[in-house]
């Protein structure tokens, strides 16, 4: 005797075919297109941003690298401070002084943000190249010693001029972007395009408010209607 | 044996899916299986969900062609920041729902960047501007030089900062040069900033000015009221109606 489910209800044919044949076929259809949608509609727009769903199984920081038109792209931490292809761990042991960075929380992933003008963290790069040959021959003479294991701490020595590098080691901020981004005094005259923009919006709002009370009224009226066609209609049974 | 198992009517038996394979059928074990698969499917994708969740507006953010849509990096003095959506209209950036009231004001293209696919603006709970990290890092650099160089000089606060503008405009006339690479700090600009400028105080600032426009703006008082008023009059038909009807009375319509 076969197995039967449901007293064979799945056995019926259905245009041809037992039941199940189109329940399975349903279930896979449901497999594939639910999948597809989550990909398609929620992952894919967030390419960008797969860095932090790593970042975060791995148990790992991870780094907004940004540029001086502040173009932001998400790197790992390694890629973004390291200079050499190695963990952090063994980074952190070769270089004792590590830095700690004043970094920010994106849920439970500790994410850096890091200011690169010059793409010292793509490898390849003009800058990178010089850096990676200075580095070399400075990791050389100080091995166990002081090495350079981190951008920052090679941007630093930089700056202090204990390294050299035929690299630009800074970069130019203009005061009309300075004044713009933190000295522009709040005046009121300025924003009233935006305020009778939003005067407009209140007005609509209010609009749609009372017609959403007007529903609410008819509704009322027509249960009361209801209630006394069927008191007529008891009544007359 | 035909006699003892009678099969219910309609029952038909696939040679193949409906052999037995220990006490279940194939095609059973097959459901069960994509059965599984639908529930795990889901959860996987739950799960990337779920921790997507500080950076899911940026996917929301770039699906819309919506131009007020607005990416916005949110940084909070709690030192927790995410990627929300939120609205930019006539130089002002605001949340999509009304119930939040802080804003923002957009004072330079400068302060605009991109992550991914659109334009990002960066905002905070502290200042009512939108930020630039750039001009905030050439700042506090330059406090730091100073005060390191200078024992006397303590650079703290807006106000020193602001006193010293001039001079520091004049020591480096084509702006401040800060090094190429460097760690970017939000919480540290805000002893620069000027402490009555939180962007609840200007949302609110906009939101009471936009409401008395809006009352100064109401000439056609009636008008706002039609929609109430012409509900009002058609339920009172109705229930008039109703009741010539049920009571057995002559309608005055016919």
């Amino acid at each position: 005797m076969p197995f039967l489910l449901f007293n064979g209800a799945l056995n019926q044919l259905v245009f041809g075919l037992q039941l199940y044949f189109w329940v399975m076929l349903a279930l896979f259809i449901g497999v594939v297109a639910s999948y597809a949608a989550w990909y398609v509609l929620f992952w894919q727009p967030l390419k960008p941003l797969h860095g932090h769903f790593s970042a975060h199984v791995r148990k790992e920081f991870n780094a907004f690298v940004f540029n001086f038109y502040l173009k932001f792209v998400l790197k790992s931490e390694k890629e973004a401070k390291l200079l050499y292809n190695e963990t952090i761990k063994e980074a952190r042991l070769a270089q004792p002084d590590w830095e700690e960075s004043p970094s920010g929380r994106m849920g439970r992933v500790q994410t850096d943000l890091i200011f690169d003008a010059h793409r010292w963290t793509e490898i390849g790069s003009p800058a990178r190249n010089e850096i990676d040959k200075v580095v070399e021959v400075w990791n050389e003479a100080e091995k166990g010693k002081d090495e350079i294991h981190t951008l920052i701490k090679f941007s630093r020595y930089l700056q202090e001029g204990k390294i050299a590098c035929p690299i630009d080691k800074t970069i130019t901020v203009p005061w009309l972007r300075i004044r713009a981004a933190i000295f522009t005094p709040k005046t009121t005259g300025k924003w009233q395009g935006y305020i009778g923009q939003l005067a407009e919006r209140l007005k609509k709002d209010q609009k749609s408010e009372f017609m959403m009370y007007g529903i609410y009224v008819l509704i009322f009226c027509a249960l009361i209607c209801v209630m006394m066609i069927g008191t007529k209609a008891l009544h007359l049974i | 044996m035909a006699d003892i198992f009678q099969l219910p009517p309609g029952v038909v038996f696939d040679p193949i899916f409906d052999a037995g394979i220990g006490a279940m059928s194939l095609w059973l074990i097959i459901l069960i299986i994509l059965t599984i698969a639908l529930v795990v499917a889901n959860f996987y994708w739950i799960y990337h969900f779920l921790v997507m969740a500080p950076v899911r507006d940026s996917g929301k953010v770039s699906k819309s062609t919506d131009i007020k849509i607005q990416q916005t990096f949110l940084f909070g003095k709690n030192r927790s920041f995410s990627i929300k959506a939120l609205e930019y209209l006539n130089g002002i950036l605001s949340f999509q729902e009304n119930k939040f009231i802080s804003k923002w004001m957009l004072t330079s293209p400068t302060s605009v960047g991109t992550v991914g696919f659109k334009s990002v603006m960066i905002a905070s709970d502290t200042f009512d501007c939108i930020r630039d990290p750039i001009a905030e890092l050439a700042i506090c650099m330059i406090a730091r030089e100073l005060n390191k160089n200078n024992e006397n000089l303590e650079i703290d606060s807006y106000s020193k900062i602001l006193a010293i503008l001039p001079a520091l405009e004049n020591a480096y006339p084509a702006g401040i040069p800060m090094p190429v690479y460097a760690s970017y700090d939000p919480a540290e600009i805000q002893k620069f900033t000027p402490t009555d400028r939180d962007p609840g105080m200007f949302g609110r600032m906009l939101n009471r000015d936009a409401a008395k426009l809006n009352v100064a703006q109401e000439e056609d008082g009636l008008e706002k009221y039609l929609p109430l008023i012409l509900f009002v009059a058609a339920g009172i038909i109705g229930i008039i109606m109703t009741y010539l009807y049920v009571s057995g009375a002559k309608s005055p319509v016919g």
